[in-house]
């Protein structure tokens, strides 16, 4: 993406405004951690720490030291190094990753939304694995395993059905060794996983300033097992901050700059990226919106405030929606919403497949959603000049009245754009032809077909053995 | 003024005009279980009814209720002590393991505004803290929310602790993974899916 197409909400000036207010909300108020370990940590660091509250504050040095030791760059692994993501992107664009935590899942044939079951999470990763624009793969929830043991199940569906990068975070505090014992089998050793990393982690406060005793476990354990993290804050405007975009933007980057302090101290230099789920609340119903103007100036600011104030990779979550059906709606929210927040510099966008409410999964929608992040890339991947792409000799020499059509030139550069796919140009004839299929039908014919050639990843025997193992012990100890 | 007066303040979310239309009405006679029911019931019933159909936003709601409690502080010393108890009980609370807090307070600001008596325990509440709430207050709803799958087994056990408690509270249930089918599965008495169909469901059950 050329420099010409970045997208700035906030004057510099704002932006520095934005980053002292994150600094004293800090140092002055602070955050409540509960994790003794985490606690001790940060004492020793030099935080104030109370141990009553657990309030910790942070003073502005140790923000600073914390800020400036996140490596500007990362890569974001999965099992198969092909599939490893660097960012900042080399080619100036953005990752995608799919939806989250969904329990639900719209079936085509049924057309209703139903239980999201062990089986339909493992078509849904193996779906991703031959998607071209779906780069990470987020943990979902299977209703038909133990509820107390769900993610170490879904953990193990990703690896077993999918090479690429997984987006990845524990539901309980007692879960999350056993995640990282998973992770840790699926690569052979800690030093295997620590090479090829195969996550990244995604802890997220409670708004308004409450680490959970999971996700500062979970920061923790990523630190020691090299994975890297892109901790979240949770804001909802309204109703755990700020009703004003200025105020819930500020509060979302304080909760996530303490998630990365805490990474830092642990162990400096450590990867760690920003998350800007940062939504809106409904005033009407008290739920939060996911695509509204709102939520997307929201994000995309959020975006601006943590890679100008605070130079740190940046996630988040534009590819939204908040309609039930892959309508023009759906379509309409999730482009606007990417298009601003990619212009804004977002390195992950998140929210392919999903649609609205608290996380339904939709695969006809996650093949729309591919095809709309190719043609986001499009978009956003700039204007070439230099004299091939400028092509004067082709101009002269095709001539006043010429054609281009069957030049070299054109030969060459014909594939440069991307192939539309779903949103392909088609004579009325032809589109009549093929039975008048909209989008959504279209991509429920795209689904089937690739269903005939997704399949498990090849495993070997002890490998899967050990995964086995490992979520055998995560029931016995988390289910009662 | 008139009960009119009272329901429109109410409604305008205007504390002192509330408060001062409820005096007046009792200085020119009228009871004051009379000024419960016909305007500040009355006008709190509307508010939600107009929330349900988003004429209204949770905020507006909410002052609207802090303009009844003005007028309820009036009226309680005239009211018959039975009933200055509000319309019923409700002990609330997320279930233990989860820290979710912006629904169920949502839920509990917007029962405490329709006139009942809430107790809020808070987020990660343990089993047995909401079964001796429940007993303590004799509480008419336990009304439960849970934000995560793996926390909402625990919605189960506390039903089934009331039971073995012989409490007659009536359980409810929200939050995101919920569903009614759920509620049905493991004995709660209702289900609602946000916070001004969880006020409509405890005015079915008291």
């Amino acid at each position: 993406m050329g420099d010409t197409l970045k997208l700035r909400l906030l004057s510099s000036d704002q932006v520095s405004t934005m980053r002292e207010k994150c600094l004293y909300l800090l140092s002055t108020m602070g955050m409540r951690i509960d994790h003794d370990g985490a606690l001790d940590i940060l004492a020793g660091a030099g935080a104030d720490v109370d141990r009553e509250t657990h309030v910790v504050r942070f003073p502005v040095d140790l923000i600073e030291t914390a800020i400036a030791s996140v490596p500007g760059e990362l890569t974001v692994k999965g099992a198969d190094a092909s599939h490893d993501c660097p960012i900042p992107h080399p080619e100036g664009l953005f990752y995608s990753c799919t939806n989250i935590q969904s329990m639900l899942h719209h079936d085509v044939d049924s057309k209703r939304f139903e239980d999201n079951t062990a089986a339909r999470y493992a078509e849904w990763c193996q779906i991703i694995e031959i998607l071209d624009h779906a780069d990470i793969c987020a943990i979902q929830t299977p209703m038909d395993v133990p509820a107390e043991s769900a993610e170490v199940h879904a953990l193990s569906i990703q690896m077993q059905n999918t090479t690429k990068p997984l987006w990845m975070h524990a539901f309980s505090r007692e879960a999350v060794p056993f995640m990282f014992e998973l992770m840790v089998a699926r690569m052979g050793s800690v030093e295997a996983l620590r090479e090829q990393s195969v996550a990244i982690i995604n802890p997220g406060t409670v708004s308004p300033f409450i680490m959970k005793e999971m996700d500062a476990e979970e920061i923790i354990q990523a630190c020691h097992h090299g994975v890297p993290i892109s901790a979240d804050g949770h804001v909802m405007s309204g109703f755990v901050s700020p009703m004003t975009v200025a105020g819930s933007v500020v509060q979302n980057c304080a909760e996530v700059l303490a998630h990365i302090i805490l990474c830092q101290v642990v162990k400096p230099g450590h990867p760690a990226m920003m998350t800007q789920f940062n939504v809106p609340g409904d005033m009407a119903t008290g739920f939060s919106t996911l695509a509204t103007p709102a939520a997307n100036v929201q994000r995309s600011a959020g975006v601006q405030l943590c890679k100008e104030g605070f130079g740190i990779p940046v996630s988040g979550c534009p590819i939204m929606t908040d309609t039930y059906v892959s309508d023009g709606r759906a379509v309409a929210e999730k482009a606007l919403g990417g298009l601003m927040s990619i212009m804004a510099g977002m390195d992950i966008a998140y929210g392919l497949g999903r649609l609205g409410g608290a996380s339904l999964a939709s695969p006809a929608q996650l093949i729309i959603d591919n095809q709309l992040i190719a043609l986001l890339k499009e978009y956003v991947g700039g204007v070439q000049v230099d004299d091939d792409h400028l092509a004067v000799e082709e101009i002269v020499a095709a001539g006043i009245g010429g054609s281009f059509v069957h030049s070299k030139h054109t030969l060459r550069h014909c594939r440069d754009y991307v192939e539309p796919g779903l949103f392909r140009f088609q004579l009325q004839q032809t589109w009549e032809a093929e039975g008048e299929k909209d989008l959504y039908e279209r991509a429920v014919d795209e689904y089937r077909r690739l269903k005939t050639e997704a399949k498990p990843v090849d495993l070997p025997d002890d490998v899967r053995r050990d995964m086995d193992a490992v979520v055998a012990r995560a029931d016995k100890a988390l289910c009662p | 003024m008139s009960i009119n007066d009272i329901r429109q303040a109410v409604l305008a979310g205007d504390e002192q005009g509330a408060a001062r239309s409820a005096q007046a009405e009792l200085d020119a006679g009228t009871t004051a279980q009379e000024i419960m029911d016909s305007a500040l019931i009355s006008a709190m019933d509307e508010a939600g009814a107009k929330m349900a159909t988003g004429e209204l936003f949770i905020p507006e709601v909410l002052v609207a209720a802090d303009a009844m409690k003005a007028a309820m502080d009036v009226i309680t010393p005239h009211l018959a002590v039975e009933a200055a108890g509000g319309r019923g009980t409700v002990v609330i609370g997320a279930v233990e393991g989860d820290v979710h807090d912006i629904g169920k307070s949502l839920v509990a600001l917007m029962l405490d505004g329709a006139g009942f008596n809430v107790f809020d325990l808070g987020v990660d509440v343990a089993t047995e803290d909401f079964v001796t709430a429940a007993r303590e207050h004799d509480a008419d709803i336990v009304a439960m929310s849970s934000l995560m799958v793996t926390t909402m087994p625990k919605m189960k056990v506390v039903i089934e602790a009331l039971h073995a408690a012989s409490l007659s509270a009536k359980p409810i249930v929200g939050g995101a993974p919920l569903t009614q089918a759920y509620a049905d599965e493991i004995g709660a008495a209702g289900y609602a899916p946000d916070a001004g169909g969880a006020v409509r469901l405890v005015r079915d059950l008291v």
